[in-house]
């Protein structure tokens, strides 16, 4: 490259960039949002922030936003008077015993920063519904918030286990649980799970029938059980189940109890007592 | 090279005149945020509120009564159920620049009772609910009428400004009294016409089950028919698509405190008549008015002897059997020209049990139907079958015409065998279960 072309090259340089900065506009509002910016926060937006976002950086969408669910379901929002309730409810039960087992950073940290609230269920194709998912160890999906009523237990139940579920997805995405826990019972994954009956499980050696989906959804499903229905209610699930089925049982359970305190320092059988006394006093 | 150069300076000049020209309308962005605050200013700049008619993609139509506030709250009453009209709910709302400026309705209200997926709340399918919505683009605003389009399925919801003495008569809750008011016109006159110009009787039918409003009459052997869903308002019925015969066209058909079902026309009133016979022949609104001719087991008027005798004969036998004969009923399917005949039987606990005969049919233009069964019987109805002989022999083998028949109570539908003129009977319409 001789002189001349530098001292063109340089040129083209000089003039590219005055091309550049020459239209840049310091005063441009690029922010404008396409949203209707004049709604008010309402007594359950301060509620929410007060709760969850500034605490745990939590928000919660309980205003129908179409893109954050699936576009070809027909899914309806949740009813105003519920949100409070569920919330109050969810915290009390789910974050509050992770607070006093594992404290406040451990939720902080780990928590899905993203609540979706949908007033109905969500149903698939093969007539099964979705009650909770959760994205990316990010956000989690409640559905069917518009039956709920506090002292419904067993339907209580079914929510916190979504709840539950979901978050120890989160737990085991950041940290993986030993790969043993796969070879416990390895022929017993089927897509077809929801043929199977509960003691059908039980026998297999699977806590329930989603359990058999894979081996994570065994793993949570291990988790949010023992949680959700307690020391008794698990044993007593237990009770039903084969002898070789409890013991495959025993042994997922001990490598549950092994992760929690191993990985995150948790003691699971108090973590375990804490939650199902919140549950207590929070149905009442 | 030279060239290069003054491309580039052409290009800084070009580029940078954008600041000096003023720009005609505005940024996309702007405009859009202008056109939203301005949909929302004409939703709140309704002291009465809006009548709002939806359609949804299930068939039918319904009525809603909204007042939109300035903090983004919507409170509303429907016609959905009874308490939907006379409970005020109160709810959010908000709007959006999706494909296009959308109005959402963003929290649980009586308009999300329709899409809603669970068959429990108000039928329609499981997982689709009426194939409603409650995100709706705005499609054109004219005068005092805001129509717009479901962003998911697509029904229409079309907003008109109430006056205020619409907005008192639907917060008083008149729209079931005139609902109430219809259903019992309807009951007391099954057949309306309207009479047209050139002397034809145009039969207009009012489906207040389905929610459908028809226009039709005979043409040559088949029935020329217009049939759009309709939506109650507080004087009259309002239809989805405007209806035309000739140079009739309404979109309204209005009810008074004379108890008279008129349209207006050019200003002018044209009423309904009431008649006291049907206007087209029966077999030719198979479909329309109805699709279900239930036979009960006590006597109707319009049975012969044969059929009389052949009842008693099935019900002796089915009592062998422990259980007794119910209803028989015949489900015409006018789509797929298929009837199912439903055997209803009562065994002593009260229950029912169901014997089903598939059927398909051809009828001729002048309404003799010819059945033909096209799936051999299963289950409970191969087990009664030939108990069943006496009754579904004329079926397998002969053709029937079916007409009305009027009595004292009103109109039945009767067949008659073509082939054995001594075997008729006669049935009411729609299920009775």
């Amino acid at each position: 490259m001789n002189a001349r072309n530098i001292f063109h090259a340089t040129l083209f340089g000089i003039a590219a960039m005055m091309l550049m900065s020459s239209c840049s506009d310091p005063e441009e509002d690029l922010d404008i949002s396409f949203l209707d910016v004049d709604s008010e926060t309402n007594a359950i937006d301060q509620w929410i922030v007060q709760n969850y976002t500034n605490p745990y950086n939590i928000a919660i969408n309980y205003k129908w936003v179409p893109f954050e669910l699936a576009t070809d379901k027909t899914l309806v929002p949740v009813k105003e008077e519920k949100v409070i309730p569920v919330m109050t409810l969810v915290k009390q039960t789910w974050i509050d015993p992770y607070v006093q087992e594992a404290g406040e950073d451990f939720m902080k940290i780990n928590a899905p920063k993203q609540f979706v609230l949908v007033g109905s269920p969500q149903y698939n194709n093969d007539g099964t519904m979705v009650l909770g998912e959760a994205e990316s160890g990010r956000k989690v999906t409640l559905f069917v918030i518009n039956d709920f009523v506090k002292t419904d237990v067993p339907a209580v139940k079914q929510m916190l286990h979504t709840i539950h579920h979901e978050f120890a997805h989160i737990l085991h995405q950041s940290k993986l649980y030993p790969r043993n826990f796969k070879q416990i019972t390895p022929s017993g994954y089927t897509a077809t799970w929801y043929n199977t009956a509960d003691e059908d499980a039980w026998n297999l050696g699977f806590i329930t029938p989603y359990a058999r989906a894979s081996t994570d959804e065994d793993f949570v499903e291990m988790i949010s059980t023992m949680l959700v229905e307690g020391h008794d209610g698990y044993e007593a699930k237990l009770g039903k189940a084969s002898a070789s089925g409890k013991a495959l049982l025993r042994q997922k359970e001990a490598i549950v109890v092994a992760y929690f305190k191993e990985t995150w320092n948790i003691d699971f059988y108090q973590l375990q007592q804490t939650t199902e006394e919140a549950i207590v006093a929070a149905t009442k | 090279m030279k060239n290069i150069f003054i491309y580039i300076v052409a290009l800084i000049a070009v580029a940078c005149q954008r600041e000096d020209d003023p720009l005609l309308m505005g940024r996309p962005e702007e405009r859009v945020e202008q056109i939203l605050k301005d949909y929302r200013q004409q939703l709140v700049d309704a002291p009465s509120g809006w009548k709002g008619y939806l359609f949804p993609g299930s068939g039918g139509g319904y009525s809603f009564y909204m007042t939109f506030s300035n903090e983004g709250r919507v409170v509303m009453l429907a016609d959905i159920n009874a308490d939907c009209q006379v409970k005020p709910f109160e709810s959010s709302f908000r709007m959006e620049a999706v494909q296009r400026p959308s109005l959402f309705f963003d929290t649980y209200s009586y308009l999300h009772i329709l899409s809603d997926p669970d068959p429990d709340t108000v039928g329609g399918t499981q997982g689709h609910g009426m194939n409603s919505d409650f995100e709706f683009a705005f499609e054109s605003t004219q005068g005092d009428t805001i129509k717009l389009k479901g962003n998911q399925h697509g029904s229409p919801l079309l907003l008109i400004k109430a006056t205020a003495a619409e907005g008192e008569a639907l917060r008083r809750g008149d729209l079931s009294v005139l609902q109430k008011g219809i259903v019992g016109y309807k009951d007391k006159n099954p057949f309306t016409y309207l009479q047209s110009r050139d002397g034809k009787r145009i039969n207009t039918s009012f489906n207040l089950e389905a929610k459908t409003f028809s226009l039709s009459f005979k043409q040559a052997d088949s029935l020329n028919i217009q049939t759009t869903p309709f939506a109650y308002t507080t004087s009259g019925i309002f239809l989805q698509k405007q209806i035309t015969y000739r140079d009739v066209t309404f979109q309204e058909v209005f009810y008074d405190a004379g108890q008279k079902f008129y349209v207006m026309v050019d200003g002018g009133r044209i009423n309904l008549v009431p008649s006291p016979d049907p206007i087209v022949p029966l077999h030719l609104v198979l479909g329309i008015d109805f699709t279900t001719v239930s036979v009960p087991f006590e006597p109707l008027p319009g049975w012969s002897p044969l059929y009389t005798n052949a009842r008693l004969a099935i019900h002796n036998a089915l009592l062998e059997k422990g259980v007794g004969l119910s209803n028989i009923e015949l489900a015409f399917n006018p789509q797929n020209k298929t009837m199912t005949l439903d055997v209803f039987m009562q065994a002593g606990d009260g229950g029912y049990y169901l014997g089903r005969y598939q059927y398909a049919y051809t009828k001729s233009a002048d309404g003799v139907f010819k059945f033909t069964r096209y799936e051999e019987p299963t289950g409970n109805a191969k087990f009664i079958e030939e108990d069943m002989a006496p009754f579904l022999f004329y079926f397998n083998s002969s053709r029937f015409r079916m007409e009305y028949l009027k009595t004292d109570d009103g109109f039945v539908a009767q067949l008659k065998c073509v082939e054995s003129p001594s075997f008729y009977f006669s049935g009411n319409f729609g299920s009775a279960f």
